[in-house]
C-alpha cells in the first residue's frame, strides 16, 4: 500500500489517501492521461430498499451518549448530563460537549471503517479549537457575529465561515470542514473537522456530521480493484427526509481539481444508488465528496466499486 | 519490520486497528536507506551503551535562556514561556472571569493550549506530534487517538486520585497533578491531569505520530504544563551504517536537576533497552557518549524526561 501523499509537504499535513498497488505500476505519462476524461454519465437508478434506522451507529464513548443522528436528542441529553447548576458550568458549554460527542461518535464510525478524522468544538475565543494546524483566530463572539464571519488559519491561508455558518475547505491536499454555531457576547461555538486518512470504499456505516443541523460533507476513498475503462458504484445512503445530495469525484493528486459532480434526489430511507464512472484511460482511485442538505439526518451505508 | 518501499520506509504502518477494530495513527520513524533488517535485529541485540559513569558532561554557558523558542501562534503578544504559570497571569488579565461566560479553568486551558502549540510547531519542523488541553467532563478532550472519558467530574478526580481515558493501548488511568506516559509496542502518548475541587478541571494529551529524528539544531522546550516538564521522545540516528557514534545532546537547565533518559527498541517501543540519570546544573550543558554495535548501530528512540523547565539545543549523532 502507497499514499498520494507524504505525511508532510512543507510546513502542510496533507489529508492522505491509500492508493491500490496497480495505480503505482502506471508511468507518469498513463497517470497524467488517466487523470483527464473521467466522467459520469448519469445516475442509473435509485431505489429506496429500508425504512430509516440508525442501526449500527456509535455513540462517542467519551461519554455516554445515545448512539443517533438525531442533534436534538444528543442535546438533551447533555442538557440533562452536565450539570449547569455547578457554579464553574456556563452554558456555552453544554451545548459544546453535545457538539463535542456528536462529532467523535462519527469519528468513531469513520476509524471503524479504516480511517480517520479528528475534530473539536468549542469557544474559539478562550480556551480556543484548533485541530492539528488548522484553528480558528482569537475573536470576541460580539466581534465575529457584528463582522458576520469567523476566520479558519491554515497553513495554506486563512478561509472565511459566515457566522452562524458552515464551509468546507478544500485545497490541493486539505479537507477539512469547519462551522460555527452560536455566539454570546464573549465565546462563541464554532468547531474543525480535518480528515487525516480517508476511509476507501467503506463497508461500515458512517453518519453524517449535525452539527445543529449544519451538515458536513464525507469524503471517502473510491478504489477500483484493477485499472477499467468503467467502473460501477452502488453506494447506500439512508436520510430521514426526502433530500438532495450533491456527489463530487475529485483527484487523488489534487482535492481541488473535481472530475465530475452531480445531484441525486433521495427519498426518505434507505436509497441505493448506482451509477458509472467512465475513464477514457481508465477510472483512476479519486476521493468521492457527499454532501447532504441541512437539517438532515444522513447516514452513508456503504460504498461498492465493480471492479 | 519495515514497511513502506523505495525511499519512504517506516517501522509501523501509517494506521492499524487497535483491539477492537478502531482504526489508529501509529507513532512512527522514518528510516533512511541503509537500514535493514538485520541492523534492527542483530544491531539491537549487539548493542553496547556505556554506563552513566562514561557520559561526558560539559557545561557550556551559565545562562538558561529562552532565545530561539518560537511564539504561539494564537498569542502572538504574549511572551515566550515554556512554563504556564509565566503567562497564566497575563491571560487571566486580558480575559478576566466573568462567571457569566468566562471561569478560571479556561485560562489555565488557554495557557497549556498556547505553550502546546509552540512546542508543536518546534518539534514538527522534525516530525509530527499532536496535543491538547481542555476540560475533558464538559466540553470534552480527545487528541487523534487519544481522550478522557467525559463525565468524570473534577472532584470525583481529585478524590480518588486518577483521571481514566483511552489510547490505542486501551484504558489508562492518569494520576491527578502529574503526567503519565502512556506506551505500547507501536504507540506513544501522554496524559496530564490537573483537578481540584470543582466539576471543571483541565486534561492535558499528546500523540506522536512521527519521531523526530538527529539531526535536531533548532531548539525545542519541554513544555511545563503546571506539575513538571512533559518528556518528549527523539530518535537517535546514525547518519550511515557504522559500527560506532559519538552522539551529544545539548540541553538548557533553569536549575541544578537530574535528566532521566530512557534508550527504547523502535521494533517496539514498551522495551526499554537501557536507563540512564543525567545531573546537569543551570545553564547549558552537552552531555556526550558513545554507542557501538555489530552490524551496524541502529536507531534507537531517546525518551527525555527532566524535572525542571528545560530546552533541548540540539541532539546530533555523528
Amino acid at each position: 500500500m502507497f499514499y498520494n501523499f507524504d505525511e508532510k509537504i512543507g510546513n502542510v499535513y496533507p489529508t492522505r489517501m491509500a492508493l491500490p498497488d496497480w495505480f503505482g505500476t502506471l508511468s507518469i505519462d498513463t497517470f497524467n492521461r488517466i487523470k483527464k476524461l473521467v466522467i459520469v454519465a448519469a445516475v442509473d437508478e435509485i431505489n429506496v430498499v429500508g425504512d430509516y434506522n440508525e442501526n449500527d451507529l456509535l455513540n462517542s464513548e467519551v461519554y455516554n451518549e445515545p448512539a443517533t443522528l438525531d442533534y436534538d436528542a444528543v442535546l438533551s441529553w447533555a442538557n440533562q448530563n452536565i450539570p449547569i447548576e455547578e457554579p464553574d458550568v456556563l452554558e456555552w458549554m453544554v451545548e459544546a460537549t453535545a457538539l463535542n460527542a456528536y462529532m467523535w461518535a462519527r469519528a468513531r464510525e469513520y476509524a471503524r471503517a479504516g480511517s480517520l478524522f479528528v475534530a473539536a468544538s468549542g469557544d474559539p475565543y478562550i480556551p480556543g479549537v484548533r485541530i492539528e494546524d488548522l484553528y480558528f483566530t482569537k475573536e470576541t463572539g460580539n466581534a465575529v457575529a457584528t463582522k458576520g464571519y469567523c476566520v479558519i488559519v491554515t497553513p495554506q491561508g486563512k478561509f472565511n465561515c459566515s457566522v452562524p455558518g458552515k464551509r468546507t475547505i478544500t485545497t490541493k491536499n486539505i479537507l477539512a470542514w469547519a462551522y460555527s454555531l452560536r455566539a454570546y457576547i464573549k465565546q462563541w461555538l464554532g468547531g474543525i473537522l480535518k480528515f487525516k486518512d480517508i476511509a476507501i470504499n467503506p463497508s461500515s456505516r458512517i453518519g453524517f456530521v449535525n452539527m445543529g443541523g449544519l451538515v458536513a460533507p464525507l469524503f471517502i476513498g473510491h478504489q477500483p480493484s484493477r485499472r477499467a475503462f468503467r467502473n460501477i458504484v452502488e453506494m447506500s445512503i439512508t436520510t430521514d427526509k426526502a433530500q438532495t445530495v450533491t456527489v463530487t469525484g475529485r483527484a487523488p493528486t489534487d482535492y481541488s481539481v473535481s472530475y465530475f459532480s452531480f445531484k441525486a434526489n433521495l427519498r426518505e430511507g434507505q436509497n441505493v444508488i448506482k451509477y458509472k464512472i467512465r475513464g477514457l484511460f481508465g477510472v483512476p482511485p479519486m476521493v468521492i465528496e457527499i454532501q447532504p442538505q441541512d437539517q438532515t439526518k444522513t447516514a452513508l451505508d456503504y460504498y461498492k466499486v465493480y471492479p | 519490520m519495515i514497511f513502506g518501499r523505495g525511499k519512504v520506509r517506516y517501522n509501523n504502518p501509517y494506521t492499524m486497528k487497535d483491539v477492537e477494530g478502531f482504526s489508529y495513527l501509529t507513532t512512527r520513524i522514518k528510516y533512511p536507506a541503509w537500514i535493514d533488517e538485520r541492523i534492527l535485529s542483530e544491531g539491537l541485540d549487539n548493542l553496547d551503551i556505556p554506563s552513566v559513569s562514561e557520559f561526558i558532561i560539559n557545561k557550556m554557558s551559565d545562562v538558561f535562556s529562552l532565545e530561539g523558542l518560537l511564539k504561539s501562534k494564537w498569542f502572538p503578544d504574549l511572551p515566550i514561556s515554556i512554563d504556564v504559570k509565566d503567562i497564566i497571569p497575563e491571560i487571566r488579565s486580558r480575559i478576566p472571569s466573568d462567571g457569566t461566560e468566562i471561569t478560571d479553568w479556561m485560562h489555565d486551558s488557554s495557557a497549556d493550549n498556547a505553550i502546546l502549540q509552540a512546542f508543536e510547531d518546534e518539534y514538527n519542523k522534525y516530525s509530527e506530534i499532536r496535543t491538547g488541553s481542555n476540560d475533558p467532563a464538559s466540553p470534552g478532550l480527545v487528541v487523534v487517538n487519544t481522550r478522557f472519558y467525559g463525565g468524570q467530574p473534577g472532584y470525583t478526580v481529585n478524590s480518588r486520585g486518577y483521571a481514566l481515558g483511552r489510547a490505542p493501548i486501551g484504558e489508562f488511568r492518569a494520576p491527578n497533578r502529574r503526567g503519565t506516559i502512556l506506551i505500547g509496542e507501536n504507540y506513544i502518548g501522554w496524559a496530564g491531569v490537573n483537578a481540584w475541587g470543582g466539576y471543571q478541571w483541565t486534561g492535558k494529551l499528546a500523540q506522536w505520530i512521527r519521531l523526530a529524528a538527529t539531526p535536531i539544531t533548532s531548539r525545542i522546550r519541554f513544555p511545563n504544563l503546571g506539575f513538571g516538564p512533559m518528556p518528549n521522545f527523539f530518535v537517535q540516528m546514525p547518519r550511515g551504517a557504522t559500527e560506532r557514534v559519538t552522539v551529544t545532546m545539548a540541553v538548557s537547565s533553569s536549575t541544578s536537576q537530574n535528566i532521566s533518559i530512557a534508550f527504547r527498541d523502535p521494533n517496539n517501543y514498551s522495551r526499554v533497552l537501557d536507563e540512564a540519570v543525567i545531573n546537569v546544573g543551570a545553564g547549558q550543558f552537552e552531555i556526550v557518549y558513545t554507542i557501538a554495535s555489530y552490524p551496524a548501530v541502529p536507531p534507537v528512540v531517546v525518551e527525555a524526561a527532566p524535572r525542571v523547565n528545560t530546552v533541548l539545543d540540539r541532539f546530533v549523532v555523528e
